[in-house]
């Protein structure tokens, strides 16, 4: 019945339907052929999956990113970014990448991130600071991964909800990660722009008062992950509540500060919101109908036994686990793939010694990185898209950040105090 | 108009759960909690993603994968397509009798602090369905024309 189901997401997957579907027509057979399960067990699961206080998180974080871009925080935070880094080596590619820490930590979702960079920084890249198409394609996709780690990660979110791991500690787990992430993208970026004669944006270094300005109009956005990981702290609020309260804080901020958020720039970021919301939903609902059907035939224990009959040394399983997460990822979108996948292997990683948190940061680094290789790659294709770049130049101008993300992944596993050091301390 | 509709009723439906859940966080805040707070947000907020799915399946929002699509000729690409969509519907016209089924058999449960009937959640899988359907179709329909 697995393979029988496995096939069948597999066949449906590769017509072109949408993955949400292909999950609902892989866990038919079970409902209507078993006849131990009725398809109205089916209907329930799908209401129940939405019925979950965390993941009001989800369309919170969403909407509150959506908000906070239409109230002119982004240009904002582009003009600190250029001051802080402008002046070094690949000038315009370190802004991007320190623009995605951040934007980080007030949006969740990488994708929106590369795509919002790709429009207000990509054209200025290729035209004055000397990068190829494809160079700088490579550079806003590498850096929006960033985005992923940084709470508020939408991503983590999902992690957290389908596994019952703490979502808060999940947060304050991916804070160090995510610094040190863009320190090796802009160490990696710095490399290339040397070798490849790359402009610096700035001829000079920024005055004080000039920073110091900059920083002023854009320390609302820049307090908003401390306010958050200060809340968790102390106990204030739930993921959910801070989710909450970042959608008034935004309305606050744009209406009262900035002063640039219009009715109408409101309801764009509403109706936004609820189609990016729709798009997750979906897949939660049928990927929690086919997640039953799995479980009911058995599949994390078959799976578990399989592994366990390879091989016993954790390592040596947390490296095959990584390895079908990075094959899964090349194929499924981070949603789908956090939802599906890391339900069957969390369990198997768990009982081998590792912490859940600790995993949880390393898989959604690793999933988000299968949203930049072909043949399927999200982030790819959004940013390939807007600046006009065929994949094939897209990957051979991304090997050196593969090759730093790979360093990053190592580091992540050889040292779990890396993610575990916040939650431990703050929590 | 019957999208701006949907669209208005879900921006409703954001901006009312975004409200309940910042004001029961206060109330709780200041020690005198909203004890049915949270069934109304998660009533509101199934009903939210019910009307969320089906606009973004207007938008193309699903995604799936191109790789064979895009690389088969256009007519074939057609037909893949509309046979997508009539499985699609299939999907949904098989499982909406399920989903009234089970609208009637959750009617009776009562559940939380308010006592809201089952029915009040179940229910939205029964529009959704509907919902989906009609949008399906619509796409179908326009396949088929373009063909001709």
């Amino acid at each position: 019945m697995l393979t029988l189901i496995a096939a069948l997401f597999l066949l449906f997957l590769l017509s072109g339907l949408p993955v949400a579907f292909a999950l609902a027509l892989a866990a038919f057979p079970v409902f209507v052929l078993t006849g131990t399960m009725p398809p109205t067990v089916a209907i329930q699961k799908m209401v129940t999956a939405t019925q979950s206080f965390p993941l009001l998180a989800v369309p919170f974080f969403i909407f509150a990113g959506n908000l906070m871009n239409s109230t002119g925080i982004t240009e904002r935070l582009i003009t600190f970014a250029r001051l802080l880094t402008g002046w070094l080596a690949g000038g315009l590619g370190q802004v991007s990448i320190v623009l995605s820490l951040m934007m980080g930590g007030i949006s969740g979702s990488a994708v929106a991130d590369a795509s919002m960079e790709a429009r207000l920084l990509g054209p200025s890249m290729i035209s004055k600071g000397g990068y190829s198409r494809a160079a700088t394609a490579a550079v806003l996709a590498f850096g929006s991964i960033i985005t992923a780690t940084i709470p508020p990660s939408i991503g983590l979110i999902l992690f957290g909800f389908i596994n019952e791991v703490s979502i808060g500690r999940l947060f304050l787990a991916g804070v160090v990660p995510g610094i040190l992430l863009t320190a090796t993208l802009m160490l990696t970026a710095w490399i290339v722009a040397r070798r490849n004669g790359y402009a610096a944006d700035m001829k000079e270094l920024p005055t004080t008062a000039r920073l110091w300005a900059s920083f002023k109009e854009s320390v609302w956005a820049l307090a908003f992950p401390v306010i958050l990981i200060v809340g968790f702290r102390f106990g204030f609020f739930t993921a959910t509540e801070a989710g909450a309260f970042l959608v008034f804080y935004a309305l606050f901020v744009g209406t009262v500060i900035y002063r640039e958020l219009t009715l109408a720039k409101l309801y764009e970021a509403i109706r936004s919101t609820v189609t990016d919301l729709g798009m997750v939903m979906l897949l939660i609902m049928m990927a929690a109908v086919l997640g039953y059907a799995v479980t009911l035939e058995q599949g994390p224990q078959q799976i578990a036994a399989m592994v366990t009959t390879v091989t016993s040394e954790p390592f040596f399983i947390l490296a095959l686990v990584l390895l079908l997460l990075l094959v899964s990822g090349m194929f499924l979108e981070g949603a789908a793939n956090i939802l599906l996948v890391t339900p069957i292997v969390l369990p198997v990683l768990v009982q081998a010694g590792f912490d859940p948190v600790h995993m949880g940061i390393l898989m959604v680094t690793l999933i988000n990185i299968g949203g930049l290789t072909p043949p399927v790659g999200v982030i790819m294709f959004t940013v390939c898209g807007i600046l006009d770049v065929k994949t094939g130049a897209f990957t051979k101008a991304s090997a050196p950040y593969f090759l730093a993300l790979f360093v990053f992944l190592l580091m992540l596993v050889a040292f779990p105090a890396l993610s575990l050091f916040m939650p431990g301390r703050l929590m | 108009m019957l999208r701006r509709i949907e669209y208005a009723c879900a921006a409703l439906l954001l901006v009312a759960v975004v409200l309940l859940v910042g004001i029961a966080s206060v109330a709780r805040a200041t020690g005198s909690p909203i004890i049915w707070s949270i069934e109304v947000a998660q009533l509101l907020f199934l009903w939210l993603c019910i009307l969320s799915i089906d606009l973004a399946l207007q938008h193309d929002r699903h995604f799936g994968i191109g790789l064979l699509l895009d690389n088969v000729p256009p007519g074939a690409r057609r037909v893949i397509e509309v046979l997508n969509l009539l499985v699609m519907i299939g999907l949904f016209g098989y499982l909406i009798r399920f989903a009234w089924k089970n609208t009637i058999l959750m009617h009776p449960r009562l559940d939380g602090a308010l006592q809201i009937p089952g029915s009040y959640f179940h229910a939205s899988m029964v529009v959704g369905f509907a919902l989906m359907m009609r949008t399906l179709a619509t796409q179908l329909l326009q396949r088929v024309r373009s063909k001709a």
